[in-house]
């Protein structure tokens, strides 16, 4: 019956969290242990943009899109000086799919393990060129896909000649996380997205450059990452590209699902405690 | 079609006397005096039929032949005294990244006075607009500084005009629209490959240079002046009359 109670405890904290979100944005939170999801936000949209401008004079930009940690960050700042930039940017994003979350119960333990299954699917392709001469320039860019991270900064250069391709994608994510609800500690905390960064830098400068690159491994700490620095005259040809496969069922797993995920699927609001003890699934509206 | 191109016409056909279409041929006599800063020409041009056309002024690297320093300059009547002066450097080419020499440069005459300012030395050159297709002969022109402001072709069909000239020529054209519609080369492929003229060889094209900057940065294409202080020269001076008649003199003759 104590189980019971501690598990309909956790419920209930769960759905606290859950209900007071709306249909694009939800944050999993579990508060004994302090465990969570993090916000997790999108929209249902697509993004066009494509251009040029060619000219004489001083140059600003400030470029900022997030789409479910999907994100990219541009800041330009050129001094009077010629320029040639072209870009441009295509975004879909598609949070239509329910976020599907799980809560199982180790038998004889206060061990949980709660999962999240978020299938927001986003694709953010961009494409920039800017050709400088001038008095200076700082051009950085930075582009984010769920903890894995790449960018460049080529600041105080005079002379500037730089191509950016990108491609970010995210397929979906799975969240999980195995707790110890009688001491309230989180055993095991991974975060799986199925996701590819593909970032590719040609430039040309005189100035001082930083490239940099991080890979997060499942636990969420850094499996990879890199920085390099340039100062001078340098032609910089690079290319960036990681990916994760997302969530892979391991053979332990596959063996210890099907004995304990009896039951159906069913909504949070329909899910009835003391016909299930160990496991509650829930469907994000 | 103006002198200019004409002339070039001329020089891209053979750089060769041309066939004697009346009866005497200019007679060219000069002096050289050493200057502050190069070598001064003073040079006396007659025609008996008077009927000069122009004069052009060449430094030769004496070893080589290749011409190192050109000056034109248009004449009439049947007796002209010119002065020309060669400040001891030859040019070279460059688009930022690289470089080739010694490149045939020469000064334009009758320019428009707004565009003038621009076009104040020309460069034949072969473009080709996909390296490996077909070149055509252009003219690139550059400003005193040696900055890149308009490459046309032999029949006055412009390719590409820098944002200076086009605002000198069309002051209320906007100078993206103008990359957008009317250039047609293209950055990072297409190459000019600038000439040479050798007294022996006559023209010959140098390694290409690739177009790898916008055009609001002339490309990065310029002509420089590089020193050639301790290089053996020859000088020679050519006249062309109306005839067709072309004479030339050398300070010494070649070895």
């Amino acid at each position: 019956m104590g189980s019971w109670r501690k598990a309909f405890m956790l419920l209930v904290s769960l759905a606290i969290c859950i209900t007071c979100l709306s249909g694009r944005f939800y944050q999993v939170t579990e508060t004994e242990t302090g465990w969570t999801t993090g916000l997790r936000q999108s929209i249902n949209a697509t993004v066009d943009v494509a251009g040029s401008a060619v000219g004489e004079g001083t140059y600003y930009r400030y470029t900022d899109m997030n789409f479910d940690d999907v994100c990219a960050r541009e800041r330009v700042a050129a001094s009077n000086g010629t320029l040639d930039t072209s870009e441009s940017i295509h975004v879909v994003a598609t949070p239509v799919d329910s976020v599907e979350i799980t809560l199982v119960k180790y038998p004889g333990t206060q061990i949980y393990k709660i999962t999240v299954n978020e299938t927001w699917p986003v694709v953010m392709a961009s494409r920039r060129s800017i050709d400088y001469i001038g008095k200076g320039i700082s051009d950085r860019d930075f582009f984010g896909n769920n903890l894995d991270y790449v960018g460049a900064s080529h600041l105080y250069v005079q002379d500037l000649k730089k191509e950016r391709v990108s491609f970010l994608e995210l397929k979906n994510a799975w969240f999980e996380g195995v707790l110890d609800n009688e001491t309230k500690t989180i055993i095991s905390d991974r975060f799986m997205p199925a996701k590819t960064t593909d970032y590719r830098l040609r430039s040309r400068f005189k100035g001082h450059a930083v490239l940099e690159y991080r890979q997060a491994a499942l636990d969420r700490t850094t499996a990879k990452e890199s920085v390099e620095s340039y100062w001078g005259s340098f032609a910089i040809d690079r290319r960036v590209t990681m990916e994760s496969s997302g969530r892979n069922v391991t053979e332990m797993e596959a063996i210890w699902l099907p004995c304990c995920s009896y039951g159906e699927n069913t909504t949070l609001q329909e899910a009835d405690p003391e016909a299930s003890e160990e496991v509650a699934t829930n469907e994000q509206p | 079609m103006n002198s200019r191109k004409l002339y070039f016409i001329l020089l891209l056909l053979g750089y060769m006397c041309a066939p004697a279409l009346s009866q005497s041929s200019p007679a060219i006599e000069f002096t050289e005096a050493e200057k502050e800063g190069g070598v001064e020409v003073l040079a006396r041009i007659t025609d008996a039929d008077a009927d000069l056309v122009s004069a052009t002024f060449y430094v030769l690297e004496e070893e080589t032949l290749d011409v190192l320093w050109t000056e034109h300059r248009i004449i009439q009547g049947g007796d002209a005294t010119l002065t020309f002066f060669w400040p001891r450097q030859s040019w070279r080419a460059t688009n930022g990244t690289e470089y080739v020499q010694p490149v045939l440069v020469v000064n334009t005459i009758d320019m428009p006075p707004k565009e003038a300012p621009y076009l104040v030395y020309s460069a034949p050159c072969i473009m080709e607009l996909i390296p490996g297709e077909q070149g055509t002969t252009m003219l690139a022109y550059f400003d005193n500084d040696g900055i890149f402001h308009s490459l046309t072709d032999l029949s006055g069909n412009s390719f590409y005009k820098s944002n200076e000239l086009l605002t000198a020529t069309s002051p209320e054209a906007s100078y993206g629209n103008y990359i957008r519609n009317n250039i047609t080369l293209i950055v990072g492929v297409t190459t000019l490959s600038f000439l040479k003229l050798n007294l022996e060889e006559g023209l010959s094209p140098l390694p290409a240079l690739i177009l790898d900057r916008s055009p609001i940065h002339h490309y990065t294409l310029r002509q420089e002046r590089v020193s050639a202080e301790s290089v053996p020269y020859i000088l020679e001076v050519e006249a062309d009359d109306a005839s067709g008649n072309r004479s030339r003199k050398l300070s010494k003759n070649p070895a």
